[in-house]
């Protein structure tokens, strides 16, 4: 399936600077013409009704039916009003009582991620994984073995290992696998993706043994009186290992990425974010869209560090600084292409709250990685280097999507933008992804410059517990505050960051609403907000954080007929039944992509 | 097959792609893999250039050069792979990322740490460690430092050189200070002794070379074989000042084995390197120090001690996994 749609929300810089040939991505064919949007003598191909359809449009937030012909949305209404649009080839989808949602926006993940998961076997604890003891694990991965038939010698890896979600009360170990698992390597990697556990075979072709001193900054754990390694790998000693593994080819990277785009369609997601996109995968992205492999929309974000490299790629001729980018570059933003469309350029300020490599203001309680005192976590790249990539990118018309969890990383980007001139005025958008630790002082900020929010309201689920302790009950309690941001008539998104946390919008959904740790701590009561605001990060204000407001995000007639079908109404439900909600059947333009297996 | 391990460190203008791109193109003898974060940066004259391979550049000295935008344990890997092709490994650290935990996360691939070198810029050190940002960076970079380059000494007044002297003698004041211009350093204070007769050959050659080696004194200690306590002391008393020191130790308890001896700042290892060659077992050491009539080292314009040749001949292939001293805190 061949598509191409405008994303019409660009801004008029943009368009202003997209007027000579030579664009960054001229090669590639990116800064197409517009497609024209649905006319008034569209055929109606689909009708849906007999259910709740939440459009999550202001002026009307519910509605009875809707009409879809040429992938798109064509009327919205009473259902009587909608069933005078049918003709004969019309099909009519009943609902059942079931409830039509706007197909989800991924507000911030990494698509790459989803072929490499797909490939691997989940091993986490509930709620994203089946495993609560070490017998767990040997039947998940034997089930998952027994379905893709590895070759013998072929690598067998596995996520979200996390020993303390094991009823056993002790490490996995090799011991474990090994009578199981004779024949295969297995990597288990461990939830916090700083290192593994492996089995014999694991260990031989990594030429790891009892000789194999344990590096600094490492752990390499021994059997008990021994100097053997017993499976768990960690850091310094990890990273190698990791380095080291075979990667998949592009060819195989096609084969799963019907698989992988289920991820996606089976939770309802219509547009995925590939949310730091290096040169190679941009290429891999491009031949999956031209060869018309894209399911859903996905959204890049090339990562500022390959700009470099793209620009001498893409624009050998062009003769600028290391961060300046061509006077045409921005045509090569903003516009869909078989599905795919480059948004803006990825930088990455800091690290992780939970890994302590953010970057704050005030020091944490708990002290550094490594017990340092008065530790606040460290910028990644230099000031100044925001500030000139920042500048260039305001000059050229490209919308900035800043990672940045601590206050101090975000005070580095409002920095920039502001020296850059910037204001609401300007219309950019200019999105502070995952924005955890934010200020309130720093939320005005966002609304002087135009700046918005995507928030991570799951990690008060995962790390929470965490978070109260590093920084204190007032801190950790305005994590993600999408309360306060939407008082300051902000608009924001919410997003998982998959594959950190899993894509489950209900999950997004009932942080957002219930904002409750692990161990039921309610992080900034203040801050919970509503089941319709829950779902507008996830659906309209996420697509207008795009520029694609008028064309996705709701239920309104002239948009893309990117669609949802959930059991139960998410409006409706008790928040803590929230995970229990189905999607039935998801639409893309129109057309089913995902239907639930009977 | 292991290669020494450099990580080369420094904020912003500190001349840390100035001091590469001179690695990266001098006829030096050593096959540098080398790791840079900023790949655009890296400007190399195209008449060097052997192959451009994506993300890779190979030099026709023999050295590559590849981008670490994709991970550095992954472009150390790459290199690894190929270990037999290169002599050494410099990784740059980003202009905030602490070296100290660059050639940790390195530590992993078992390559032993020939030193942690950060480039300072005189004129703007000051500035750069009290900025709200970067400064706790900046500070950290210069404590985790083997050998602190003061870069770009012509350039402050001398007001603002006594400042950034005394800053990072109040931060980092075990840490031996090299004060140049342009990056300009012997390279025998840079590194190590590596491996291979032609590295060694290439030592020897280099600090018996250079002009600005007249910033430096090099003498030879020479022993007979020694107990392992009295070299200990000897490492105290008469190489506490050195930069640089390498050279091959007889220990008499031991003498059948030659070992390495090596210090770069604070750092020292001593590892078994093999046998004599049937060359009578003896200790030869060459250390390295600033010259001490030399307040501000870079004005000497007189004649130096010229360092004797080296008697580096072979690889130090058997491994580091003897003897390690390392007094880095």
């Amino acid at each position: 399936m061949q598509r191409s749609h405008s994303s019409a929300g660009i801004s008029r810089r943009t368009v202003i600077k997209a007027t000579v040939a030579g664009a960054l991505f001229a090669a590639s064919g990116f800064g197409l013409a517009r497609a024209p949007g649905a006319r008034a003598d569209t055929p109606v191909e689909k009708i849906f009704r007999g259910g709740t359809v939440v459009t999550v449009e202001d002026g009307q937030p519910l509605a009875e039916a809707v009409a879809v012909g040429g992938g798109r949305i064509l009327a919205v209404g009473p259902e009587a009003e909608i069933m005078t649009l049918a003709a004969p080839e019309t099909e009519i989808v009943e609902l059942n009582g079931a409830t039509l949602l706007p197909g989800f926006i991924d507000g911030h993940g990494h698509f790459m991620n989803a072929p490499q998961i797909v490939s691997w076997v989940n091993v986490s604890g509930p709620p994203v994984g089946p495993v609560t003891s070490i017998a767990d694990i040997v039947t998940t991965i034997r089930a998952f073995m027994d379905e893709r038939r590895p070759a013998p010698g072929e690598w067998v890896i596995g996520y979200g290992y996390d020993p303390t979600v094991l009823s056993d009360g002790r490490e996995l170990t090799r011991d474990d696998l090994d009578p199981h698992f004779p024949d295969h390597p297995i990597m288990l990697i461990h939830v916090s993706n700083h290192g593994c556990v492996l089995n014999s075979a694991g260990f031989a072709l990594n030429g790891i043994d009892a000789n194999t001193p344990t590096p600094e900054g490492g752990v390499i754990l021994r059997k008990e009186g021994s100097n053997e390694p017993a499976g768990l790998l960690m850091e310094t000693a990890f990273l190698p290992i990791f380095a080291n593994m075979p990667q998949p080819s592009p060819e195989e990277l096609l084969d799963v990425l019907g698989a992988a785009q289920e991820i996606y369609t089976s939770r309802g997601v219509t547009t995925a974010q590939e949310g730091a996109t290096h040169k190679a995968d941009l290429e891999f992205l491009l031949r999956a869209a031209d060869e018309g492999h894209l399911v859903i929309d996905v959204v890049s974000l090339p990562i500022i560090f390959d700009v470099p490299a793209l620009v001498r790629e893409y624009a050998p001729d062009f003769r600028g600084g290391t961060m300046e980018l061509p006077d045409t570059a921005a045509q090569s933003f903003g516009r869909y292409r078989n599905g795919l469309k480059l948004a803006g350029i990825k930088m990455v300020l800091d690290g992780s709250p939970q890994g302590k490599t953010a970057f704050w203001t005030e020091p944490l309680l708990t002290g550094g990685p490594e017990g340092e005192e008065d530790y606040v976590g460290a910028p990644v790249v230099p000031p100044e280097m925001v500030t000139a990539a920042v500048a260039e990118f305001v000059d050229k018309g490209i919308q900035v999507f800043a990672h940045a969890n601590g206050d101090a990383a975000i005070d580095m980007i409002i920095d920039a933008l502001r020296a850059a001139g910037v204001t609401a005025a300007d219309g950019r958008r200019d999105v502070v992804i995952h924005s955890q630790f934010v200020r309130p002082d720093q939320l005005d900020a966002y609304a002087e410059l135009g700046m918005t929010p995507s928030f991570f309201t799951s990690h008060t689920f995962f790390w929470g517990d965490v978070h109260v302790e590093n920084t204190g009950p007032e801190r950790a309690g305005f994590i993600s505050p999408v309360a306060a941001a939407y008082e300051r008539g902000l608009r924001c998104s919410n997003h998982s960051d998959f594959s950190v946390t899993p894509i489950d919008p209900f999950l997004m959904m009932q942080t957002a609403i219930l904002r409750r740790s692990r161990a039921g701590v309610v992080l900034g009561p203040d801050q919970r907000v509503d089941a319709l605001t829950a779902l507008r990060t996830l659906t309209i204000d996420a697509a207008w954080q795009i520029f694609e407001e008028d064309i996705k995000g709701s239920i309104a007639p002239g948009k893309l007929a990117d669609l949802v079908i959930v059991d139960r109404n998410p409006l409706e439900v008790d928040p803590e039944e929230m995970l229990e909600l189905q999607v039935i059947e998801t639409f893309k333009e129109g057309a089913s992509v995902y239907r639930r297996p009977a | 097959m292991t290669l020494p391990l450099t990580v080369i460190g420094g904020y912003l203008g500190a001349g840390k792609t100035t001091l590469l791109n001179r690695i990266l193109t001098e006829d030096h003898g050593r096959r540098f893999g080398v790791i840079v974060n900023d790949f655009g940066a890296v400007n190399v004259d195209a008449s060097l250039i052997a192959n451009h391979d994506g993300d890779t550049i190979s030099l026709t000295n023999g050295c590559i050069c590849c981008s670490a935008t994709d991970g550095t344990a992954e472009a150390i890997a790459r290199i690894v792979k190929r270990s037999g092709e290169f002599d050494h490994i410099i990784i740059e650290a980003s202009g905030v990322a602490e070296p100290g935990k660059v050639a940790r996360n390195a530590a992993g691939f078992r390559l032993p740490l020939d030193g942690v070198i950060v480039l300072a810029d005189a004129e703007q050190l000051p500035d750069q460690a009290a900025n709200r940002y970067a400064g706790r960076s900046v500070l950290a970079q210069l404590r985790q430092a083997d050998v602190i380059v003061l870069n770009k000494v012509d350039l402050p007044s001398p007001a603002r050189l006594a400042e950034t002297r005394a800053l990072i003698a109040r931060h980092a004041p075990d840490v031996p200070v090299l004060e140049t211009e342009q990056a300009h350093l012997p390279y025998a204070l840079l590194f190590g002794v590596g491996r291979g007769a032609a590295v060694a050959a290439f030592t020897a050659r280099s600090e018996a070379g250079r002009d600005h080696a007249a910033q430096y004194v090099a003498e030879l200690i020479e022993h007979g074989p020694i107990s392992r306590a009295a070299f200990e002391e000897l490492v105290q008393e008469q190489m506490a000042l050195a930069i640089r020191a390498k050279g091959h130790v007889a220990l008499s308890d031991a003498p059948e084995i030659r070992h390495l001896y090596q210090k770069v700042g604070r750092r020292w290892t001593l590892v078994p390197d093999g046998d004599w060659d049937g060359e009578p077992p003896r200790t030869r050491i060459v250390t390295i120090r600033i010259r001490e009539d030399l307040p501000n080292h870079r004005h000497a314009a007189q004649s130096t001690l010229r360092p004797p040749s080296v008697p580096f001949a072979s690889s130090v292939d058997q491994g580091h996994t003897g003897v390690s001293n390392q007094l880095d805190d």
